[in-house]
């Protein structure tokens, strides 16, 4: 069978995080946060035109990030990734009642249907796994481990 | 091309007996994932489950239980009209812990079929969050997460 992608496939997921929208996007700028439930180490913090870098160490894995917009308390929008695999992730908050509905939109795949129809869904899954654990430190001051649980250093399973 | 498939995993801080028990026990499920389910996944059953976000309820039909090693689910596709089939493994770590997988395949080659494989895709990831937050912590990670 084959299948032809008429439209290219984007990332959009989300999810309700019960903290003003100050709060969130005060998460996502301020490194001192987001290291407690997505990256592990970055450059600095988020700011209009800002090019940071963000490590995810235990993975020994990184990637160079460009804001380009940025919007206080409303919306960033930020391109990262390989050099020549560059995506645009856009993060909107929505306010609801006096909480955060956040929606993360990524698009800007390339590659081989294959390869677009897979990224996407390995960063669909990315983009929710980051929700859950800012989730539960924002709501519970949990740190969940779900990014550092997600590829255990050093298992091999069949696939 | 390939259907669309996916698999996504996430490492729980527990032992395989309670992770396993916290997926087919219907009192622990709905602690976490679901609204409701109508009974324990038994091999060859079909149980109802029923979502905060969805105002109908799901049949899953129950294909295969392997305690504390498989379980493998079918259920109709968000695109309507076929099933699509789900597998879960459970395996045990040296640390005590337990490695979770899950695997969903069968939607059509088209553009609504890939885009519902995303949808459970996201779902299953963020059901498997939820089950390390309920099992680790004691919270429901899942509850408040949808409007």
């Amino acid at each position: 069978m084959t299948l032809a992608l008429t439209v290219t496939p984007v990332v959009q997921v989300g999810m309700l995080i019960r903290r003003p929208p100050a709060d969130v996007f005060r998460a996502f700028v301020d490194p001192a946060i987001t290291t407690r439930f997505w990256f592990t180490r970055s450059s600095g913090e988020l700011a209009p035109g800002a090019a940071v870098r963000w490590d995810w160490e235990m993975y020994g894995v990184g990637t160079d990030v460009q804001v380009t917009a940025f919007e206080e308390a409303s919306r960033l929008i930020f391109e990262w990734g390989a050099p020549d695999a560059r995506t645009a992730v856009e993060v909107r908050l929505v306010p609801w009642q006096e909480h955060t509905y956040v929606r993360i939109n990524e698009r800007g795949f390339v590659g081989t249907g294959d390869q677009i129809v897979a990224r996407v869904a390995d960063s669909t899954g990315g983009f929710l796994t980051m929700l859950c654990a800012m989730k539960a430190f924002l709501e519970h001051g949990l740190v969940l481990t779900v990014v550092l649980d997600h590829h255990p250093a050093g298992l091999e399973l069949q696939s | 091309m390939e259907q669309p498939r996916f698999e996504v995993q996430l490492k729980i801080q527990k032992p395989v007996a309670e992770v396993f028990d916290a997926v087919v026990n219907p009192k622990k499920l709905t602690g976490y994932f679901t609204r409701t389910a109508s009974g324990p996944l038994v091999e060859g059953a079909t149980v109802r489950w029923s979502f905060v976000e969805f105002p109908e309820e799901f049949p899953v039909r129950v294909r295969e239980v392997v305690t504390n090693q498989r379980i493998v689910l079918e259920w109709e596709s968000m695109e309507r009209g076929y099933d699509t089939r789900v597998e879960m493994t459970f395996a045990p770590l040296d640390d005590g812990a337990t490695m979770v997988q899950i695997r969903e395949s069968g939607w059509r080659p088209t553009p609504k079929g890939v885009e519902a494989s995303y949808g459970n895709c996201g779902g299953w990831m963020h059901m498997m969050c939820c089950m390390k937050a309920y099992l680790e912590h004691g919270i429901n990670l899942r509850a408040g997460g949808v409007k």
